[in-house]
């Protein structure tokens, strides 16, 4: 007796990820299934209520309380503690004279030449060369694009991972801070800006066309304010550093009309865990089932906040957490344009229920960074 | 007022009498009935007496309980009706489970697929060797040694 095939996607579709790769070695016929890129959607939402984190170091010296919603992927890669942007389970690592996309999951990843950068120095809070980059996926036709720009916003360049060349883009209508992430939220990348005004700019990762979004940000104008995609919508997570210590979390609704607080968190009353306060921000990460906020500090701790009992948990001190992270198993395709896909070769994973590590060599050819 | 009842008609010739908000748990009766335009019998070729029996079984316990107290399910009878679920399928032998696989999605009962399919997962898939996961499912063998080896070379972390 036999399952049809069909039924075997559903089937696989609910099993923990380990037995999924493992299962990979079958047939070609499951490791085609496992590996397309339908199956990577609907494990996705399949697994919804779980929460997953891309962190850097080496789980066996790390102390992480999971629980039974929480996971973390481990990364053993220097490239990873730069900054970085994720979206869809993809990290888009921008590094001098290269842009890395790199799956944690498969360990593979694709790099495209950036050309020369204007400025060489390299702050951890700034991509190289002062870029201001986005990185996301256009909605329409399911490629990852990433996108960057010079503070001349006359110098504004989108490459397509699938096929790998830099093409130019009209430029955008308002000059873009390069020292502040995007985020990208359902088919366009947001990026937030200060000064001169006060402005919220998209672009459609599709038409690739920029826009001033119509909504304001909320009011109060804090440097340390971070753009994030927090489940699905646009959110900014502000810090409070001047008067009362809060973090206040703003979503944007869909229609790109309001914003809405949906966390107000006064830390003074419920930490006394930095002593430097006024020199903490954080940035939004997660939402759990149970509304629970997962947020990081600047130092990328992660922190879990229970509104029901106004508390607030480190369950990872000791760990950085990079970003939140979905679980995407499709594989690379070469770009059209040439160049090849890379993987990361392994070694010494160890996957537990709740902490997995995937821990990478990093090949000889990156390290001459 | 007597409840409307639907006739369905197993591949085997076997009858079943249910309930309408019974049956109705499949999407796929719906449309048969409108199809038939009839009150007669709902034939389902490709389901054995035994298997819609145990459709039955497993509708019949969840309409009382979508049912019951103003449609919402209080904690307990969840509880309750997952904990029925398990040794619902535990008594199934393997072909049993297949069939039944194969029922629901016929049938297009959703929550009763899911649960055949979680079940198949856990207890049949996961935590086996490859060769039991082909044995299982009679899953022919597509690789050669060489690109099996290759295969499970690219991921060896998962068999730790």
């Amino acid at each position: 007796m036999s399952v049809a095939d069909d039924m075997v996607e559903d089937i696989l579709l609910r099993l923990p990820l380990k037995s999924i790769f493992r299962f990979k070695t079958v047939s070609k016929q499951w490791k085609a299934t496992v590996e397309s890129r339908w199956f990577a959607e609907r494990r996705a939402s399949v697994k919804k209520g779980r929460k997953l984190f891309l962190a850097v170091g080496d789980e066996s010296e790390s102390r992480f309380e999971g629980d039974a919603e929480t996971e973390m992927v481990y990364l053993r890669c220097e490239d990873a503690t730069r900054p970085s942007l994720t979206c869809n389970g993809l990290v888009c690592i921008p590094l001098p004279g290269w842009v890395k996309v790199l799956n944690p999951l498969t360990g593979e990843f694709l790099r495209f030449p950036s050309g020369q950068e204007v400025a060489k120095q390299w702050w951890h809070n700034v991509f190289p060369g002062y870029w201001a980059m986005g990185f996301g996926k256009d909605q329409v036709n399911g490629s990852y694009k990433i996108v960057r720009m010079l503070s001349d916003p006359n110098h504004c360049l989108i490459l397509d991972i699938s096929i790998g060349e830099w093409r130019e883009l009209s430029p955008p209508p308002c000059e873009i801070e390069s020292d502040r992430k995007s985020a990208c939220v359902n088919g366009s990348v947001y990026w937030l800006n200060m000064f001169p005004k006060h402005k919220l700019l998209a672009l459609d990762l599709h038409t690739e066309e920029f826009r001033v979004v119509s909504a304001d940000p909320p009011p109060r104008r804090r440097p340390a304010a971070q753009i994030v995609n927090l489940e699905g919508r646009l959110a900014i997570g502000e810090t409070n550093t001047t008067g009362e210590w809060k973090l206040e979390v703003w979503c944007m609704d869909a229609q790109e009309e309001t914003w809405t607080m949906t966390y107000n968190i006064l830390l003074s009353s419920i930490t006394t865990l930095w002593c430097r306060w006024h020199k903490t921000y954080f940035t939004p990460l997660a939402v759990s089932e149970g509304g629970s906020l997962f947020f990081t500090d600047n130092n990328k701790t992660l922190f879990k906040y229970y509104p029901d009992t106004d508390s607030l948990r480190c369950p990872s001190p000791g760990i950085c957490v990079v970003s939140p992270l979905v679980e995407n198993l499709v594989r690379f395709t070469p770009p059209t344009g040439g160049g090849y896909v890379f993987k990361i070769t392994r070694s010494g994973q160890v996957i537990s229920s709740f902490v997995r590590r995937v821990q990478f060599g990093i090949p000889n050819v990156l390290l001459t960074l | 007022m007597s409840k409307k009842n639907i006739v369905l008609k197993s591949s085997n010739g076997i009858i079943f009498e249910v309930e309408e908000a019974v049956a109705l748990q499949s999407e796929t009766i719906p449309y048969m009935i409108e199809d038939d335009c009839a009150n007669d019998t709902i034939p389902l070729a490709n389901v054995t007496g035994d298997i819609l029996a145990l459709v039955i079984e497993y509708c019949k316990k969840h309409v009382v309980v979508a049912d019951g107290d103003g449609g919402g399910s209080s904690s307990s009878s969840q509880e309750d009706l997952k904990n029925w679920d398990a040794q619902f399928m535990n008594d199934l032998d393997q072909s049993k489970i297949f069939n039944l696989l194969l029922a629901a999605d016929f049938l297009n009962i959703k929550t009763l697929f899911d649960l055949t399919c979680q079940f198949v997962a856990d207890t049949m898939i996961k935590g086996k060797s490859v060769e039991e996961v082909r044995r299982t499912l009679n899953i022919e063998k597509d690789y050669t040694s060489e690109e099996e080896a290759k295969a499970r070379q690219e991921n060896e972390w998962a068999f730790k």
